[in-house]
């Protein structure tokens, strides 16, 4: 018990370094510390749930072999590198992305399930009370964005909007949704 | 590994980012600082499970919500099931929805033309009008396409739905189009 203390107060850095000095033992609390990290940089950049997994899965097996057998200059600074290798991955799927592209077109409707695949963890019904009681405009802003991921610029163009105004509105419906949540006028 | 955040990003920041709307080297700093920061991991992570929460209720059509096309083309790449109603001014059309239907969509054709400002009126015999304030569509625009909340118009017994679209100039309104929705429940 003491030691795993000891493990979740290091931080990342500490943890690294001891695990390319041969720490197998922190291997665990920091893949545990990095995934989510990892994750989220691939829903961002992907936008396809399944996509980022492999993205946790391919960025995090890579450098930790290359931490563990030396291969890391500065251990120090495994957070940047990991950082770097999503990075990488990211632009080589994109490079294949025309191809995805294609194939998400032809195969998308049975790729559909993967596509909503956990349940958040928010009260649903409460959220929909709450989007209703937003203003028509500020609605259609937050669908727009995290239904159709779309940005600011092509929500401003079939809105009839200014790309500026579009993040208002957005901040300002996000703002009220998270009040409304919560409970506070 | 930071132990409470010196530098908290402010929630439109977060949005920004999510969206693509940060410019690249704001978004690749703020990476950089996300990778190295708990606080912030959790930050965006709440913002990213509200936006999946959302985006699970819009996949649903669980609220009422004006969209536009890349909206329906998302719909469709998701294989959803929609049923869509287009009308011109003055149409009165048929319509119902279906235990097999994911989406109810009516299409207002119309002119938008030089409109900056726009209620949509709903008016059903009996009932007081109900008035959707400032809705949001191009000028370039064709038609307001309305997702319906499944919910509600599946709770509809037979009535009679007439929408109008009125432009707001200062105190005039100006009605772009009259339509009329006779609604059958279909039997489950």
């Amino acid at each position: 018990v003491e030691e795993t203390k000891a493990e979740r107060d290091a931080n990342d850095s500490e943890l690294a370094v001891r695990l390319a000095g041969g720490d197998s033992a922190v291997e665990e609390e920091l893949y545990r510390r990095l995934a989510p990290r990892v994750r989220l940089y691939g829903l961002r950049h992907l936008r396809d749930p399944a996509a980022a997994d492999d993205l946790v899965q391919d960025a995090l097996l890579m450098a930790f072999e290359m931490l563990r057998t030396g291969k890391v200059r500065e251990p120090e600074r495994f957070v940047s590198f990991v950082l770097g290798s999503c990075r990488r991955i990211v632009a080589a799927l994109r490079r294949g992305g025309a191809r995805r592209k294609r194939l998400l077109e032809r195969f998308g409707s049975e790729l559909a399930p993967a596509v909503i695949c956990e349940a958040p963890p928010v009260d649903l019904d409460r959220l929909a009370r709450c989007l209703e009681r937003l203003p028509e405009r500020d609605r259609s802003v937050v669908v727009m964005s995290f239904y159709a991921e779309a940005g600011s610029e092509q929500i401003g163009v079939e809105l009839g909007l200014s790309p500026g105004n579009v993040r208002v509105v957005r901040h300002r419906a996000l703002s009220r949704l998270r009040a409304c949540l919560e409970g506070t006028p | 590994m930071t132990r409470g955040c010196d530098r908290p990003p402010e929630l439109q920041m977060l949005a920004d980012y999510w969206s693509g709307d940060l410019p690249a080297p704001d978004a690749e700093r703020f990476e950089e600082h996300l990778f190295e920061c708990r606080d912030c991991e959790g930050r965006l992570r709440d913002l990213v499970d509200l936006g999946d929460a959302v985006r699970r209720l819009a996949h649903e059509g669980a609220v009422q919500v004006i969209v536009t096309p890349s909206f329906l083309e998302k719909a469709t790449r998701e294989g959803l099931r929609i049923r869509e109603y287009a009308v011109s001014p003055r149409d009165r059309v048929s319509c119902t929805v279906t235990a097999q239907d994911d989406l109810l969509i009516s299409r207002m054709r119309a002119d938008f033309t030089g409109v900056s400002n726009l209620d949509v009126r709903l008016r059903v015999e009996g009932q007081p009008d109900v008035w959707i304030k400032d809705v949001p569509v191009s000028p370039d625009a064709r038609e307001l396409i309305m997702a319906q909340a499944m919910p509600v118009v599946r709770a509809l017994g037979r009535i009679v739905l007439h929408f109008s679209l009125v432009a707001r100039e200062g105190q005039s309104e100006r009605v772009l189009g009259d339509y009329t929705f006779d609604h059958t429940p279909t039997p489950p």
